[in-house]
């Protein structure tokens, strides 16, 4: 995977080794030539050239919707439809000639077209507001020209629009939503995972998420029970599982994708947790139902997984403890234990034992996001406990002067426990 | 890590000549299919002429519309024959038979299609809400009198007017609007044509 900003740092670091003398002038010659023929980064006219045909598909959007009388209502559709067949006729074209981006362009203008033609068609029978009927409609149309084009646009419209359709069917009760969404997800998720787009990639971890989101179903957000919030814990601690260890075995794509939307789930679920513990009435155990063993089912494995199979133990041990640690977090409520003093201040050195083992795996990895967001976490952490003291303010300060103490230690033994773990011999896989 | 078979890797095999004539052929399809669809049912659909009021907002991508709220809309069940018990989404079939002054009235409501009497229209339609205020003489909802009714969307309930003409339609007051529906053999309903007073004011063509 070739990011814009992975090729400016090697750019730069190239420069920086010549002119060291690491490496000879010709070798940095050859890396530059390697990495032009893998292709990725952006292409300029491709970009421009998508983002007028997002303003004609948008010009045709408020053309129907205008409903403008001087023109009979089958001309509208005849130009419809022959605006339809021109921007798909383009990429076909673009694409023989070896365009692709401009080939994905013109496909994803075509889309757009198609998603104008059906609401012309609504508008002309009067069809009533069903959102989430044309947003199947515009999934199917998008998916046919994403797989037969192979544009990248069509596909995150098509998981866009199948994850607006489920989400509107769930809303208004429909029981089988859930297992719908998959009619038009997985052919969607098959084309995401063997792309190499990014933005397909983050849009279906996305449309994921919001399944997981949605499973619980709409009385559960209703009647809130911080069974909701372990699941989101565990949900958001399969993705970070599933993504680190995606990225440490060098792919899929697909996968590593999820990462950054895990951890930003785990954060938000573990700060929240820490905060119940400030209020004796939010500490109380709530109930687990069984979409707490469903993803702890799912989550458990997959922490075990990045532990075992990952190739860098510096990086994959320290996050996988971390996991197992948040993992631990709602068990803890659950068990009443957080309702005593001592309970409460076990959750709370959990949650900050949690942000440091992120901040490890990430320094062990040089994975940055990871250190980012165990940082972030810690942070809020620290706030969180100066904003409302469990104890008296007394207890507080010994208990920060105890973790405080206990970093310090950390640190002044990282340098050799680090080189204990980059042993050569220990990184080969 | 296992590796799926690649998507591009298949369609590489087809030119991207015909893999566009076919994205083509299947999305124009697409359209087509609904277009026939609906005027299907304009073209052999049974008559119906319905009492209705105005409300009105506008869609995002279809432009502006006014909501139209009929008489058939609100069911007051101790005053029909069917089933008693319904719940929100469940799909209804609601007997119609003209009424003293040609408009329709509903006989019946039923969760199975029931044989439609002599003179009658069996329409299908989607439950909004249960235990709504049952409806006054004048069609306005009045919750003292009880909550018994239910709604019922028949797919009539949008219609769209060129840009800026919504009002024209929305002030009309509500005893003079009125809208010749078609309904399929199936029940499947589509507004035909908008009458004012009796007068024709928009005609809807199949196509």
């Amino acid at each position: 995977m070739l990011t814009g900003s992975y090729r400016k740092r090697l750019e730069a670091d190239l420069g920086r080794w010549v002119g060291e003398g690491l490496i000879a002038p010709e070798n940095a010659a050859t890396i530059r030539r390697s990495l032009a023929q893998e292709g990725g980064g952006f292409k300029l006219p491709a970009l421009i050239g998508l983002f007028g045909g997002l303003l004609i598909a948008s010009s045709v959007s408020a053309f129907v919707a205008a409903n403008w009388e001087e023109i009979p209502r089958v001309a509208k559709l005849v130009m419809v439809l022959l605006g339809l067949a021109a921007a798909l006729g383009i990429s076909a074209r673009l694409e023989s000639r070896g365009s692709t981006g401009g080939a994905d362009a013109a496909a994803t203008c075509g889309t757009l077209i198609f998603g104008a033609g059906v609401a012309l068609v609504g508008q002309m029978y009067h069809l009533p507001t069903d959102w989430p009927g044309g947003a199947l409609l515009i999934a199917l149309g998008a998916i046919i020209v994403a797989f037969l084009l192979r544009s990248s646009g069509a596909l995150v419209i098509a998981i866009v629009a199948a994850g607006c359709w489920a989400g509107g069917r769930w809303d208004e009760g429909e029981p089988r939503a859930h297992l719908l969404f998959w009619l038009p997800f997985l052919p969607a998720l098959w084309l995401a995972a063997t792309r190499h787009n990014r933005l397909v990639h983050h849009v279906a971890a996305l449309a994921l998420l919001g399944w997981f989101a949605t499973l619980p179903g709409q009385h559960a957000f209703f009647r809130f029970d911080y069974g909701l919030l372990a699941y989101g814990l565990a949900v958001s601690a399969l993705f970070v599982a599933l993504g680190a260890l995606a990225l440490d075995r060098g792919g899929p794509g697909l996968l590593t994708a999820f990462l950054p939307w895990g951890l930003i789930g785990l954060i938000l679920s573990l700060n929240v947790e820490l905060a119940r513990i400030l209020e004796p009435n939010q500490a109380k155990p709530g109930t687990a139902f069984w979409l707490n063993y469903f993803a702890y089912a799912l989550a458990v494995p997959a922490v075990v997984g990045v532990a075992a199979l990952a190739r860098e133990r510096r990086f994959a041990w320290p996050l996988a403890l971390a996991l197992l640690m948040s993992l631990l977090v709602p068990v803890l409520f659950w068990s009443g234990g957080a309702v005593s003093m001592a309970g409460k201040i076990v959750v709370a050195a959990l949650i900050l034992a949690i942000a440091i083992g992120i901040v490890i795996a990430g320094a062990g990895g040089g994975v940055r996001r990871l250190s980012i967001a165990g940082s972030t976490l810690f942070a809020i952490a620290i706030v969180i406990l100066l904003w409302q003291t469990i104890g008296t303010l007394l207890d507080q300060s010994l208990f920060f002067l105890v973790g405080g103490a206990l970093l310090i230690a950390i640190a002044s033994f990282m340098r050799r426990l680090l080189a204990k773990f980059s042993r050569p011999t220990e990184a080969a896989p | 890590m296992i590796r799926l078979p690649s998507a591009d890797a298949f369609t590489g095999r087809v030119s991207p000549l015909w893999r566009g004539i076919a994205a083509i052929i299947l999305l124009c399809g697409l359209i087509l299919a609904m277009v026939e669809s609906r005027a299907g049912i304009l073209r052999s659909g049974t008559e119906v002429r319905l009492a209705t009021a105005p409300l009105d907002p506008r869609d995002l991508f279809r432009g502006d519309y006014v909501i139209l709220n009929y008489k058939i809309s609100t069911l007051d069940l101790s005053k029909l024959d069917g089933d008693k018990t319904f719940e929100r989404n469940q799909t209804v079939f609601v007997r119609v038979a003209p009424g003293a002054d040609g408009l329709a009235e509903a006989k019946g409501v039923h969760l199975a299609r029931p044989a439609a009497g002599a003179g009658e229209t069996v329409i299908e339609g989607k439950v909004a809400s249960v235990g709504a205020c049952v409806a006054n003489a004048d069609g306005d909802p009045d919750c003292n009198a009880g909550r018994r009714a239910i709604r019922v969307a028949y797919g009539l309930e949008s219609y769209f007017v060129p840009e800026g003409t919504g009002r024209a339609i929305e002030t009309t007051e509500r005893k003079r609007l009125e809208i010749v529906a078609a309904v399929s053999s199936s029940g499947q309903a589509a507004i035909k044509r908008l009458l004012i007073d009796g007068k024709l004011v928009h005609q809807e063509p199949p196509y």
